[in-house]
């Protein structure tokens, strides 16, 4: 069996080893560098806060973050649609999930969510919440507007049905 | 956020218990990590070449899981967006985003922020590539129309040889392209605009936010005087392919902006356009939006001068 599977490898050389950080685990896998990320990280890591939606980068529900190391050495943090990246594109980096945003308590953007009701039917919050992490780790200034344009990947949070345009950000500060 | 100063923003969120601790130390672990891979994923039988996977993957979700494929998002010889004297050079894998935020893009396209806003989301901005975007061939690729108008060169490479030809050249047929199967695109460049050179995008789709053109357009015109010294106007969703109004363009040259010559240019430009009906508009409703699209451009640029009548 294990034969088998080095043999396998061995003539699929493609199977290289893909590395990267999910959430604070360290992850090496052999499995296709083609497939993408949001399949990976529900189906092989059994992490189902991220959701399936359209699979066509349309309605942001499968968002999650990816941070990498710039030529400056600078830690960047950027949000992408996790169903249509594949596995090979995140190797060296590191991946977060909503899984990776859990504390103690609720972090102060799952907070300020329920605080102020502002799920809707709740399919795409994990998409809000991670967007809205992402927009804490960009280093750009807390005002809504940044906020918002940080949200502009989830189709529910298009600015006209918005239910965050209401949300206050002291706790950014 | 304000009082962070020079803080991490990952050791500050970390601190500030915004995120989990253990964000502090996620750039250690990645230096790390960095340090340890050896170069990337570049199997020599590759099949497919995927850049941001954004469109690639929407067309191909099943097939693409098993393909042979070498990753060009992180080839940093393929990243690059640099000036070399007044040209702009952008690698084929440079990011919507990196290019929106590259100090040169920003410097000599100062509404360039707002022109960002009207292509596709963030967390697609931040994986599609510029190189993707051209070789996909969607008529209607914002970026395709964006570089058309500023009559963008595109270079190619087999790995032995490049190859250069202008992007008004690059489209055949409805997504056939002037290019071998040896061929990958290494760089984009075009010559930034001088003084007297100013630059528009428009774009009309169903949705405001987040959605495929109708009907996209860009122009890019310069002015001695009153008079237009030079025009590119650019059309996407006329055609089968991302086009550049060549026509239209040349009429303009040599002439002043007024109601008139707006005019004639429109009808000149319907001559050059074939739409279909199809799910984002009747073939009638697209030549009225490019109509009005050309109209805007005008308008946005020239808003201050007088008799513009046409306009309104």
């Amino acid at each position: 069996m294990l034969f088998a599977r080095i043999m396998l490898t061995l003539n699929k050389p493609w199977l290289a080893l893909i590395k990267f950080i999910l959430n604070h685990k360290d992850i090496a896998t052999s499995l296709p560098p083609g497939m993408v990320l949001l399949d990976f990280v529900r189906y092989h890591r059994h992490l189902t806060g991220t959701k399936t939606g359209c699979n066509e980068g349309d309605c942001g529900a499968c968002t999650m973050l990816v941070g990498e190391l710039n030529n400056d050495n600078v830690l960047q943090y950027r949000s992408l649609t996790s169903c249509l990246t594949p596995l090979g594109n995140v190797h060296g980096k590191h991946v977060v999930t909503i899984e990776g945003l859990n504390m103690e308590k609720l972090n102060p953007v799952q907070q300020a969510m329920y605080d102020e009701s502002a799920t809707q039917c709740g399919f795409c919050t994990p998409g809000f919440v991670v967007s809205l992490a992402g927009f804490c780790l960009s280093g750009k200034s807390a005002t809504t507007q940044n906020a918002i344009a940080h949200i502009d990947g989830i189709s529910a949070g298009a600015p006209d049905i918005n239910p965050l345009n209401g949300l206050q950000l002291q706790w950014l500060s | 956020m304000q009082q962070r100063n020079d803080e991490e923003p990952a050791t500050f969120v970390a601190d500030k218990q915004i995120l989990p601790a253990w964000f502090a130390g996620i750039k250690q672990r990645l230096y790390i990590l960095k340090t340890e891979l050896n170069g990337r994923l570049h199997p020599a039988n590759a099949m497919e070449l995927v850049g941001g996977g954004t469109d690639v993957y929407v067309q191909k979700h099943d097939t693409m899981k098993e393909a042979s494929i070498r990753f060009l998002l992180d080839d940093t010889q393929l990243k690059d967006i640099t000036q070399q004297g007044n040209r702009c050079i952008i690698g084929a894998s440079a990011t919507v985003t990196a290019v929106c935020e590259s100090p040169v893009m920003q410097q000599y396209f100062p509404r360039l922020n707002d022109h960002i806003k009207l292509v596709s989301s963030t967390p697609i901005r931040n994986i599609a590539t510029i190189g993707g975007n051209l070789i996909n061939a969607s008529p209607i690729g914002d970026f395709t129309i964006f570089l058309l108008a500023l009559d963008a060169m595109v270079v190619f490479s087999n790995g032995e040889q490049t190859r250069e030809l202008p992007l008004r050249q690059l489209y055949k047929d409805y997504k056939l392209l002037d290019k071998q199967p040896d061929e990958y695109l290494q760089s984009i460049w075009f010559e930034l605009p001088g003084a007297n050179t100013t630059f528009n995008f428009e774009k009309v789709s169903k949705r405001t936010n987040l959605d495929i053109a109708s009907v996209n357009s860009a122009m890019s015109i310069t002015l001695q005087g009153d008079i237009i010294s030079a025009a590119k106007i650019s059309a996407g969703g006329v055609a089968p392919v991302p086009k550049l109004l060549e026509k239209t363009s040349a009429f303009l040259k040599g002439r002043p902006v007024n109601d008139s010559v707006i005019s004639e240019a429109i009808a000149i430009a319907q001559t050059e356009i074939s739409p279909i009906s199809d799910a984002r508009g009747t073939a009638e409703y697209k030549r009225l939006l490019l109509g009005q699209l050309i109209k805007a451009h005008f308008l946005t640029l020239f808003s201050g001068s007088e008799n513009r009548s046409v306009l309104i």
